[in-house]
């Protein structure tokens, strides 16, 4: 549930996709990620198997990596890994600073807030999202040290992603599916999720019995945000059709045929 | 409070676990083929698809791309793995 929801619908990936000079350049964009995707679990775990082997009593997992790369690799590429390896963390920091910085600045400040302002007084706000953002990244970083970054990462996840997945896919396959709806099953489907979080840890015994709750978190979430969307969407009025053009499956298929006749 | 959420931990337990049962029943054979099954669906449905969606050209070159191709190596390493492992 959280990797397709990932893959699907995360506003650093959409944004990229949308970013593509043209639609079969998006395509074939994320065709090549999912060849490169295919390989994530082996660069994640082989290096984890390799340190293992290197150092059968490592005392703390998340230093297996570190401790690795300390013994085995001599001073010179030490240096390149390090570079290769801020340069990919400043490339992803920064598709996400990107991102949040664009959502509140368009999504929220400029439509609700300030409407009809310059794009310089965008700009500006935006650079100062940008650096709020970064701001609470470093506090949130330090904060999570007291456990496992994974673990807050996933579980912090699942809370939005079954529901942002629910609605994305209903939005995208269903042309019933209205704004209302999906806005009700996001609300509802964050407040359900963040419910099972809470009474699983806090219960005398959690109601998931496994050692990573947030996939099954994530699921239910999912579940329901989708029966809560559905139900909203069928006691609401249809969007319009002309709003729907283009970007629903039923509306696409049909104007695909059209042309190819 | 405390009680509260026992209680509807104690509640949400009752269906949970029936699912529960029910999911153990499912042999790991049938599971690994009910996984599989989805890349394989969704391989199926590509090579469903029509040649206008799939074949393009890039900027600066005129040779023809056929995403299925990749779409399928994809999919294809996804089974192996999952198959094997």
């Amino acid at each position: 549930m959280l990797a397709p929801a990932y893959w699907i619908g995360n506003q650093a990936i959409v944004q990229r996709c949308l970013g593509a000079r043209s639609e079969f350049e998006a395509k074939a964009s994320f065709m090549w990620g999912a060849i490169l995707k295919t390989f994530i679990p082996f660069i994640m775990v082989v290096p984890g198997i390799l340190a293992l082997a290197h150092n059968p009593n490592i005392p703390d997992a998340d230093q297996a990596l570190p401790i690795l790369i300390r013994d085995v690799l001599p001073v010179g590429v030490l240096g390149i890994f390090f570079a290769a390896f801020l340069a990919a963390l400043m490339s992803s920091v920064d598709s996400c600073l990107n991102s949040a910085a664009t959502l509140i600045t368009k999504d929220v400040y400029e439509q609700y807030i300030h409407p009809h302002a310059s794009d310089r007084h965008y700009l500006i706000v935006g650079r100062i999202v940008t650096i709020l953002a970064i701001v609470f990244a470093v506090y949130f970083a330090i904060w999570v040290q007291r456990e496992s970054i994974y673990a807050m990462i996933q579980t912090l996840l699942s809370i939005f992603q079954g529901p942002s997945l629910a609605i994305i896919l209903l939005g995208v396959l269903w042309w019933r599916t209205t704004g209302i709806g999906a806005f009700a099953g996001l609300v509802g489907g964050i407040a359900f999720s963040c419910s099972l979080t809470l009474i699983n840890n806090y219960a005398a015994q959690p109601i998931f019995q496994i050692q990573d709750p947030f996939l099954y978190i994530a699921w239910w979430s999912f579940v329901f945000a989708l029966i809560l969307t559905a139900a909203v969407s069928l006691l609401t009025p249809p969007e319009p059709q002309e709003k729907l053009a283009g970007l629903v499956h039923r509306y696409v298929m049909r104007d695909d045929y059209a042309k190819s006749r | 409070m405390q009680n509260l959420v026992d209680g509807i931990a104690s509640l949400i337990r009752i269906p949970g676990d029936a699912l529960r049962e029910a999911v153990v029943a499912v042999p790991l054979w049938a599971a690994k083929g009910i996984f599989l099954l989805y890349p394989l669906i969704l391989l199926i449905w590509i090579y469903s698809m029509r040649e206008s969606e799939v074949k393009g050209t890039l900027p600066g070159t005129d040779k023809v791309i056929d995403l299925r191709l990749y779409a399928a190596a994809a999919l294809v390493m996804q089974i192996i793995i999952y198959a094997v492992f």
